[in-house]
């Protein structure tokens, strides 16, 4: 069953007819409950001086919490030189995976840190992990997932396989690599490899 | 314009952009008219219903949850600042109001025992897909449940439900494809056999 065979069928299941008169009633039940309360407070009003202080707080809490992020993150200057050798991404995927087995189904790095994607349950099949390297008008991206996973690119969905001989193949619906449509896109594949499975 | 579903009837939702006439109906609302907030309801009753029913599978909690939605989206009407549609501020609330609901875990088990007693109320051969597809949707959790009700029973786009959804387009996209796997596994009888589909 594909997608649009999928939509097809939950469509066909429909939802119980009501009773004609239950949308005439609700209006006037909400407005029953509604004629109880104050009328909403139009735009730009003050708001009330509890909620000005409770804003306050949490104001004042995140600057306070961010502060003390900048000054005790760790710097991070060697991170470009480090992840242009994968064996530290290798470690770190492969740690991450100890910690969540079977959850894991990418692990990201690019200009914004490192972005860690989970499957909702235990199910993503412990395949050959592949690492690649992926640059665009953005930058460049670090990704390890497993074969047989699907990873965006530049908006697109893209499925990462490797064949019998260890060659990794992306394809998308825009993108197919190695291959002629990969060039077409705004981004490039720098470095596609599967990692070893001993760490 | 996106077909929309709701009933056994589909009309077409115009693009979900604020019109003059809907910016109308929201600042006499904010000016305590009654009337006009009416007419709001009005509008969007079935709109809320269809989606709070995909999140609940019980008639009786959506038309509660409908109730809800709409107080909710008069003491927050202020919040409405119209740079989205007025129906995708309605549905990040309506599906804030299901999730919240289904959090409770006594509402969860009564959600079960409703469903139950609701499917002896059905026709049986009428019903039997409509049973099928929503028992099948009752075991998504519910931010994927969220994402299926949105993307396929209401239209949106990605970018539409992750807007209603507080999330993004990635976090949607993923849901909806999780979701779907989950949905082919349990249906995949219905997609070659007897409904023929």
């Amino acid at each position: 069953m594909n997608d649009w065979e999928l939509n097809e069928l939950l469509t066909r299941a429909r939802i119980p007819e009501r009773e004609a008169g239950l949308w005439e009633a609700l209006p006037k039940r909400v407005l029953a409950r509604v004629r109880g309360q104050p009328a909403p407070r139009a735009f730009g009003e003050a708001a009330s001086p509890r909620f000005a202080r409770l804003a306050w707080a949490w104001g004042a809490a995140i600057v306070a919490l961010l502060a003390v992020l900048i000054v005790f993150y760790p710097r991070e200057t060697g991170r470009r030189e480090r992840l242009s050798d994968a064996r530290p991404v290798e470690r770190c995927f492969f740690e991450v995976e100890s910690l969540f087995p079977n959850r894991v189904r990418a692990l990201v790095f690019d200009d914004g840190g490192a972005r860690l994607i989970l499957a909702e349950e235990a199910d993503v099949p412990s395949l050959q992990p592949v690492y690649l390297r992926v640059c665009g008008p953005n930058g460049c991206q670090e990704i390890v997932t497993f074969s047989g996973q699907q990873i965006r690119l530049n908006g697109d969905w893209c499925e990462v396989l490797l064949t019998a001989s260890g060659q990794v193949v992306l394809m998308g619906e825009h993108l197919v690599w190695p291959g002629a449509s990969s060039a077409a896109g705004t981004y490039r594949v720098v470095e596609a490899r599967a990692l070893r499975v001993s760490s | 314009m996106v077909p929309k579903e709701f009933g056994s009837r589909v009309v077409l939702r115009d693009k979900r952009t604020v019109t003059d006439d809907e910016a109308g109906l929201v600042e006499r609302s904010l000016g305590g008219d009654l009337d006009a907030f009416e007419t709001l309801i009005r509008r969007y009753q079935r709109m809320v219903y269809s989606l709070a029913y995909r999140m609940t599978g019980s008639a009786a909690d959506a038309e509660d949850l409908t109730q809800e939605t709409f107080i909710r989206a008069h003491t927050q009407l202020a919040a409405f600042r119209g740079n989205a549609g007025f129906s995708s501020w309605l549905y990040r609330i309506a599906v804030n109001q299901c999730l919240d609901w289904l959090k409770r875990a006594e509402r969860r088990q009564r959600l079960d025992e409703r469903w139950k007693l609701q499917r002896r109320d059905m026709q049986p051969a009428e019903d039997a897909l409509a049973e099928r597809i929503q028992e099948a949707l009752l075991q998504l959790s519910p931010k994927q449940r969220a994402a299926i009700a949105l993307t396929v029973y209401q239209g949106l786009s990605h970018a539409e439900a992750a807007q209603a959804l507080g999330c993004s387009e990635t976090t949607i996209s993923w849901r909806l494809f999780t979701a779907r796997s989950k949905l082919k596994r349990l249906l995949q009888d219905l997609g070659r056999g007897r409904f023929g589909v």
